[in-house]
């Protein structure tokens, strides 16, 4: 049976150090643009993270942020158009209320700091509110890389899920998992108004779109 | 003899016998099998993601599919000291976290179904499940107690 190295996840061994570079600038230059959006739509001073762009087995991304069992927000899109993969977004409790709070201004965010997980619980419009969110940064960085690359980047609508941290990464990777046992993805983290809110891209691109967007980036 | 107790990760598979305990954390779309002797306390505990082996490329482990996972689970449960026919099985999983259109996401109802005829296929009898919903569950079972456990978000522990 014909199988090509890329679909046994091999691409991602065989990549240099400057395709990871052209990747993490390709990361920066989404979740800049991202931010900046963020900034705009709640009128606060975003600051992200230089991105990590990283390759892990499926079996070790579920602690990727920490504890598998601590309570997240996800927000899911689906990547459409000519590169395809999966975004997702991923939000400890503490910083979705925090960003919630900030956003609708239903608070004092600093009430917040001191509450643990078990403390925290959402309504129905702090969850519309985050996949709102979710869709200004997904959509922000997909334009973002498009322009980059001249290729074409869309996204399904939203879905949000709370839950363990694991439960909702084992999802999307099980999509993963049909065609690699190996993901690269790359994560960024933002801090607002000089406050630590953790909020996590994870972008995952297809072993055929990372290709292709490294072509456009004319190292492929 | 010493506890151990087995994180049963994402396409991995664990077996063991009193006093150990399996554990699948935060478990989706994904199914935690379970197959065991209840008499002598062996058992074992299958990761499963996939529902069929036909999507199989090299290096993929056999524990990662419904229909390869049984067969396996039972031979090396019955490695330790048992005969097929005092078998049973327990499964939790199969959620579908995300409420979106596209049905491939779907993939937890999926494995739900197949790993339930493949225990058909395999004369093992299904003792108990929860599978499908929208939350992640932690699946654990104690093979000293053999008590099963199910831990939801917001809904505590619950037996299985």
């Amino acid at each position: 049976m014909f199988s090509s190295p890329e679909e046994q996840g091999e691409i991602y061994e065989n990549l240099t150090d400057l395709q990871l570079d052209a990747l993490r600038e390709v990361g920066n230059i989404g979740t800049g643009n991202a931010a900046t959006a963020l900034a705009q739509l709640l009128n606060v001073t975003v600051n992200i993270e230089v991105p990590a762009v990283k390759i892990f087995k499926l079996n070790e991304v579920p602690e990727l942020f920490g504890d598998p069992e601590s309570y997240v927000i996800g927000v899911y899109m689906k990547m459409l158009g000519s590169v395809t993969g999966h975004l997702l977004l991923v939000f400890p409790f503490k910083s979705a209320k925090l960003l919630t709070t900030m956003l609708l201004g239903t608070g004092d965010p600093a009430e917040i700091d001191g509450l643990s997980q078990d403390e925290i619980s959402f309504e129905e419009m702090e969850l519309s509110a985050l996949k709102e969110i979710g869709n200004i940064l997904s959509s922000t960085f997909l334009t973002a890389i498009g322009q980059l690359t001249n290729l074409m980047m869309i996204s399904s609508v939203p879905a949000i899920a709370i839950d363990y941290a694991s439960a909702i990464l084992n999802t999307v990777l099980v999509e993963v998992s049909m065609y690699s046992n190996y993901v690269l993805t790359i994560t960024t983290g933002m801090t607002i108004n000089d406050r630590k809110i953790e909020g996590y891209y994870l972008y995952i691109p297809t072993p055929g779109s990372l290709l292709k967007i490294l072509k456009a980036l004319g190292m492929g | 003899m010493e506890k151990k107790v087995y994180k049963v990760g994402m396409g991995e598979y664990a077996v063991g016998k009193d006093p150990d305990e399996m554990v699948a954390i935060g478990l989706g779309s994904c199914i935690g099998l379970c197959i065991y002797d209840p008499k002598r306390k062996i058992g074992g505990m299958a990761h499963v993601m996939l529902p069929d082996s036909s999507l199989k490329r090299p290096n993929d482990p056999p524990a990662k599919f419904a229909d390869t996972a049984v067969p396996l689970l039972i031979q090396e449960v019955v490695k330790l000291g048992t005969k097929k026919s005092a078998l049973e099985a327990k499964i939790a999983g199969g959620a579908q976290m995300f409420a979106v259109g596209s049905s491939k996401l779907a993939i937890g109802a999926r494995n739900a179904k197949a790993v339930e005829e493949a225990l058909k296929k395999h004369n093992i009898p299904l003792k108990a499940k929860d599978v499908g919903g929208n939350s992640g569950r932690t699946f654990t079972m104690n093979l000293h107690t053999m008590e099963f456990t199910i831990k939801v978000l917001g809904k505590g522990i619950t037996k299985l």
